[in-house]
């Protein structure tokens, strides 16, 4: 699986801002960032773990601001302010078989 | 057998093959204190003013690579733009023992090879800085099942420190465009 994430910056911001900025995001986010260096293996961990003969009796929660993603045309996809589910809502919607 | 005129031909003298086993030493003990996860002594071998730097490497049109391929060092982002200070909290970060990237730490192996001395000022007699090319091949296995391979391309200028050697710059070209390992929590 490949993820991207885009980091904005106020294109008005000064030079040193925006470096700043810059740095920040490389060593928070992505495979090499400090923060999130961890997400990927605790999370597919995670995903097999949730896929075991208990785990699979319960439904999941995935209503995380449901409805608040909307199209803002600067792009294709749905703009969120805040933390949603929407990710995990497009991805079942498109790859799960009805049971 | 100049660098395909990036950088100029050395005499290979007595004192260039003196230097380059040096610098051939100091690598391959380098990668060792990685290797047994001495992880502060690392840190000691590097320059205050130390560039610490990794492209991210797209798949450009025949034509378009000296221009487009690598993203450039002090501009957007690259897997790796880091300086001492960044790197050193890196270190007191895994030191912590609950960073779960590296909780419980990576067994990694580092391989150095082709190491070639590039361009030695002011000269291989009395060297303050070296540039060195080698390549790389960094093995990391973790947990249970996790498992990568890092092969590529690195260029590192050493300045001279009493006996031994300061890195002040590391440029590590990775051979992948999507990162094929889950994260990147090692030191190459």
């Amino acid at each position: 699986m490949e993820g991207w994430r885009f980091l904005l910056v106020d294109a008005d911001a000064p030079a040193q801002v925006k470096d700043v900025l810059r740095r920040h995001h490389m060593r928070y986010s992505g495979p090499a960032g400090m923060t999130e260096q961890d997400d990927m293996e605790n999370w597919l961990y995670a995903t097999q773990a949730s896929s075991g003969t208990i785990a699979r009796r319960y439904p999941f929660n995935y209503r995380m601001a449901m409805g608040k993603p909307s199209a803002i045309g600067l792009g294709p996809g749905l703009v969120a302010t805040q933390m949603t589910g929407q990710t995990p809502r497009n991805f079942h919607r498109t790859y799960s078989t009805p049971p | 057998m100049s660098d395909v005129a990036e950088y100029p031909v050395i005499k290979r003298d007595l004192a260039w093959f003196a230097l380059k086993q040096d610098v051939e030493e100091f690598l391959y003990m380098e990668a060792d204190l990685l290797d047994r996860r001495k992880f502060r002594e690392w840190i000691d071998l590097l320059a205050e003013d130390l560039v610490y730097f990794m492209p991210i490497r797209r798949n450009v049109k025949f034509g378009q690579h000296a221009e487009k391929e690598n993203t450039r060092q002090g501009e957007g982002i690259s897997w790796f733009d880091e300086d001492k200070w960044t790197l050193g909290k890196r270190v007191d970060q895994i030191l912590t023992g609950v960073h779960y990237a590296e909780e419980p730490l990576s067994r990694v192996t580092h391989m150095v090879s082709n190491v070639r001395l590039l361009d030695v000022t002011p000269s291989a007699e009395n060297p303050h800085e070296v540039t060195v090319g080698c390549r790389f091949l960094v093995y990391q296995n973790r947990v249970e099942y996790e498992n990568y391979t890092f092969i590529g391309r690195r260029t590192d200028i050493l300045r001279r420190h009493g006996d031994s050697w300061l890195i002040a710059r590391r440029e590590l070209i990775l051979e992948q465009n999507v990162l094929l390992a889950k994260n990147l929590s090692i030191f190459f």
